[in-house]
Parts: C-alpha cells; structure tokens; sequence
C-alpha cells in the first residue's frame, strides 16, 4: 500500500466511524427526546384546557358570559367578578359541563 | 399556563420552527418520533351546508329557556323552524390521481338535509358507494341528528364518530325517535346496520394516504363530549386542519399537528367551524386567537358555522389569509340570520381548494 492510498483509507475509516457514531448519539437523543415528551404530555396540568383563553376559548369566549352566569347560579357558585374561565373550570370540576 | 406565556411560548416556538427550517436537516436528529399520515395531492372542500340553524336569537333562546347550556340537547324543545345543519364533502386527489371522497358529518334537519344532498348529488354517490365513509365530528345535534338523511342511501355506510356516545345517540343511529317535554325532536327510521368506528385521543385513524383522524376528548355544552378533527397533509404545501366545530381549539389543532405529526411543522390552512365567537359577540381576548394563528403562518383559511363573522372580518382585517365565499348561499331556499355581504365566511355551496 502506499503511503497516499494508506492515509486515504485511514480517512475514510475514521469518517466512518465518526458517521456511525453520530447516528448512535442521533437515536439515543431521539429516544431521550421522546421518553422527555412522551412524560409532558401525560404531566397532569401539561396544556391543560382551561389553563388559558387561548386554550378554552371554544368554550369559554364562544358563549355569552350571561349563559355561565345561568349555570353558576343553578349551582349555588358566586360569578361576581369572577373570571368566565374559572366559572367554566369550577363547573367542569362539578361534572355540569 | 398563563396568557402572556402562553403567547410568548407561541411565538417562541415560531421562532424555533423557522430557525429549524434554515438550520436543515440535523435538527430533525432531535425531533420528536412523529405519526407519518402520508400525503396527498390536493383537497377540495364543498360546502354542502354550514347553516346549523338560520335565527341566532332563536336557538339561544332554544337554551336559555330550557335550563341554560349545561342541559342535555336531547331535553330542549329545540324549534323545528329553525333546524338546518352542518356537513362537508371533502375530495382528496392523491398522488396517482385517484380521488377519495369522504363525507364529514349529516346535518340536523331531515328535510333540509334531503334537500341539500339532492342539490349536490350527494344521495347518488352515497347509493353508488363513491361516497362509503362519513366521518362524524362529534354528537351535536345539528352534526348527528339528520342521520336519516344518510343512511336511508347506504345504511351500512362505514362511520367514524367519538366514543363518547350517550344512550340517546344510540337509540337514534340504530333506529328510534326521542321526545322532550312531549315533543319529537329527532327520529331515524333507517336503523344503521354498518361499521361505527368509535374513535379515542389515543391515535390517528388513518383513512387515505395523507388523511387521518384524531379524536380530542374535550368538554363541550349541551352535554356533549369529544370532537373527531380531520388531518391532510398536502404535498409541498403543508397541514390542513377540517372540523365541523373546533371545540379542542384552533391553536391546540395547529399544536397538535406540529408536535405528533409527520410534516407538521408546516400548516398550510384551515376548514370549517372554529367556534370563536358563536353568538356573534366579541370579546378583546379574541384578538389573542388571532395573534397565536398568524403565528403558525397559515396560508389559506375557510372558516365559517360557528367561527362568527365578527371574528372572521376581525381576523381578515388583522391580516390571516381568510378565504372569501361567494354569494352561491342566496340561491339556497333559506339563509342564515348573520350572514353579510363581507363574505368573509365559505357559506353554502362555496368550494376551496387546498
């Protein structure tokens, strides 16, 4: 073997083995990654519905604010300077919506 | 989550899918292991019918009156006069150009769904079977109650529909009528005989290359739980999100879409109910809906049924790509109360195309 034709094949070995080893570092964060995601979206309270406007808003902007006031009151719940989203939330919690 | 966080996690997480776009290919080493839908062609949307109910007033009145919005829709009197109904023909062209045609949801009215299942032929491809799966968004009755109307042409037509089914749904999908305070709200003579895939969050439903359901257990009024959403992922464009409501939510649909799906990254636009603003009030926190879609960056959004047309010219104003209805609806026999010459909404027997 010549010395060129040596040091090329050296080369390339270490290219190899570096690629390889990059694609084992690749799988292993993908799994850390998605063992990491995979537990936020089951964390209790992670997105949770009600935790915003933005996320409730289907429910809690759609409706006119007199029809949770309606629904706090058949329930005994004060709605008096209480945000609509905790209305909504504190019905959810009771099973009426 | 609070607002302001959740805004600025919205607009971060912009950032990093755009900075995640430049960077290239060995950011992907790091992503999430996503479901792979497919892809399609292109999906065209007709708008059979987005008109639920044609008086406002009169079906918030429906509500308030017997027991507000908690009360179960199978003990409200609900005005006969004012029933119409929601469904969606989607045409997806895939990639060898074969097309699939998928019926989203079948209305409330019996009469009314008759009549616009005959303006569109609908009733013909349902009998040939071009027309074999119909997927139904969620138990709402301007979504269900019209089943009559389908299943009369197949009634063993394969359906999708959310698990959380309650007895009365039953009772009307396999043949019966229900009653409140003596009067018959709803009744289906045609006791369906076919396959009800009962759908959970659990997975993506696949139907056609590019086109898959996932089920969101969310609450919804009127004690109704659970919204199917349909996903199409169009090649080179990007995700398009279909509903009959968007009860989970428009942002967390986009989410969603980004998060577990294969491609997803890329939104490409929206179709249907976005359930913003219902009884066309406004409220400044709506502006926020606003700024979290333009943050997805989408480029084509039909919207209409239960979005409000107050929202919908809000958001064209504020610069989301609202794709503009024609006039087509007037030629329909009735028109909805809110309806306006902005057209802002896809109203019935619009068409888009994705």
């Amino acid at each position: 073997m010549r010395r060129r034709e040596f040091f090329r094949d050296a080369l390339d070995e270490s290219i190899r083995a570096a690629q390889k080893g990059f694609l084992n570092l690749q799988e292993t964060f993908t799994e850390v990654n998605d063992a990491v995601q995979d537990a936020l979206d089951e964390t209790p309270g992670h997105g949770d519905f009600f935790d915003s406007y933005e996320m409730s808003y289907s429910l809690t902007l759609a409706y006119p604010r007199e029809m949770f006031e309606q629904m706090a009151r058949d329930q005994g719940m004060p709605f008096e300077g209480v945000e609509t989203i905790d209305i909504a939330s504190e019905l959810y919690k009771r099973g009426v919506i | 989550m609070k607002r302001r966080n959740f805004l600025k996690a919205m607009g971060a997480t912009a950032a990093g899918v755009g900075a995640a776009a430049t960077i290239g290919a060995p950011t992907k080493a790091f992503a999430r292991s996503k479901t792979d839908i497919g892809e399609c062609k292109s999906l065209k949307i007709t708008v059979l019918t987005e008109t639920s109910w044609f008086d406002n007033a009169q079906f918030k009145k429906d509500i308030v009156d017997n027991g507000g919005a908690s009360t179960n829709q199978y003990d409200i009197p609900w005005d006969p006069k004012n029933a119409g109904g929601y469904s969606t023909l989607l045409e997806i062209e895939q990639l060898d150009g074969t097309v699939n045609k998928l019926l989203m949801d079948t209305g409330w009215s019996n009469e009314w769904m008759d009549y616009v299942y005959d303006r569109h032929g609908i009733d013909k491809m349902i009998e040939s079977g071009e027309i074999d799966t119909m997927v139904l968004t969620h138990w709402h009755l301007d979504h269900f109650w019209g089943i009559e109307s389908t299943l009369k042409h197949n009634d063993k037509i394969k359906m999708y529909g959310p698990a959380t089914m309650y007895p009365e749904d039953e009772k009307l999908l396999y043949g019966g009528k229900n009653e409140a305070k003596g009067v018959v709200i709803n009744k289906n003579d045609v006791p369906f005989k076919g396959e009800l895939v009962k759908t959970t969050p659990k997975e993506f439903y696949k139907l056609y290359p590019g086109v898959a359901i996932k089920e969101f257990d969310v609450p919804i009024l009127l004690r109704v739980r659970g919204e199917n959403v349909v996903y199409v992922n169009v090649k080179g464009k990007g995700i398009v999100t279909v509903t009959g409501c968007c009860h989970p939510g428009l942002l967390t649909l986009y989410s969603t879409a980004r998060r577990q799906i294969k491609g997803g990254d890329k939104i490409y636009g929206c179709y249907g109910g976005l359930h913003i603003s219902l009884f066309e009030n406004w409220d400044p926190k709506m502006d926020d809906i606003i700024k979290g879609a333009k943050a997805f960056n989408p480029k084509k959004m039909g919207c209409n049924h239960c979005t409000g047309w107050v929202w919908a010219e809000n958001a064209a104003k504020a610069g989301l790509p609202i794709v503009k209805g024609t006039n087509e609806y007037k030629t329909y026999p009735r028109q909805s109360s809110v309806a306006k010459d902005t057209n802002v909404f896809l109203t019935n027997g619009d068409t888009v195309i994705f």
